[in-house]
């Protein structure tokens, strides 16, 4: 009987555990598209020193992308954040 | 120690000569990278599991006297590792995980690791003799695995009666292959 009980714990460690790193990982690609539809020039105009600062940023508050003076594609990095 | 690692490569490797794990073997050999990408993880997930299932037989299902839990534990264990490679690869490997397909959550299924692990328990293993055993089986296996997709892939540009062609000669190799390993 202890070792059922042992056995039903264990699972539910395990895809808790699963859980968590699926969202870690899912996460980190978001994060990647975004800086990647960043303009990448790591100029410091909007305050935040580099475009990871800004995605990071970004993550917080999307409405800080009017603060970029060089984005084009304001839809699409909007777009990536919604489906986060 | 050596003779464990020899026995688990050679004499007794697991496709040619226990017969496991036939399904990934005929499926992914069909192109050098996969059969490679697949050995990697099935590589991954026999000694991951190896190491926890050792532990978790030993602290916990021996001394609760509920070893007749082991085959689910062990199949959870498993999927579980299954799970976590595919993750990884569709996370960073994109490519791989779109050639290998339907086979990379198959690994959760695949008898030659759950025969592995049975193997180590049964016979009685310590923890260090079981790692060895996992590798050196895993080892035969990718070994096996290569060598079968270059013949494979000689095979496909050779001139082949058509009724034979595909998975029949595929078939008539592993067969001549399982002769030459019986017989080192």
């Amino acid at each position: 009987m202890i070792g059922v009980i042992l056995f039903t714990l264990m699972s539910f460690i395990i895809s808790i555990l699963l859980v968590f790193l699926n969202n870690f990982l899912e996460k980190n690609e978001k994060e990647e598209e975004i800086l990647k539809a960043l303009p990448g020039y790591n100029c410091g105009s909007c305050g935040f020193g580099s475009c990871s600062g800004m995605k990071d940023a970004l993550l917080k508050d999307k409405n800080v992308i009017s603060k970029c003076k060089f984005v084009k594609n304001k839809e699409e990095i909007m777009k990536i954040i919604e489906n986060l | 120690m050596s003779s464990i690692f020899i026995t688990a490569l050679i004499a007794e490797n697991v496709i040619l000569n226990k017969f496991l794990g036939i399904c990934s073997f005929l499926g992914t050999s069909n192109k050098e990278k996969n059969a490679l990408s697949m050995g990697i993880c099935t590589s991954f997930v026999v000694l991951s599991s190896t190491l926890l299932t050792y532990l978790i037989n030993k602290y916990i299902l021996i001394p609760t006297d509920s070893t007749y839990l082991q085959t689910i534990t062990f199949i959870l264990v498993i999927a579980s590792f299954v799970q976590v490679n595919e993750l990884i690869m569709k996370r960073y490997f994109k490519d791989i995980y779109k050639s290998l397909g339907i086979y990379l959550p198959l690994i959760t299924t695949n008898c030659a690791v759950f025969g592995i692990i049975l193997t180590n328990i049964k016979m009685n293993y310590n923890l260090l003799e079981s790692m060895i055993n996992s590798l050196g089986s895993t080892l035969g296996f990718v070994l096996v695995l290569y060598i079968f997709s270059l013949l494979r892939e000689k095979l496909e540009t050779n001139n082949i009666i058509k009724s034979f062609k595909g998975i029949p000669i595929a078939l008539i190799t592993a067969g001549i292959m399982a002769l030459i390993f019986a017989r080192i």
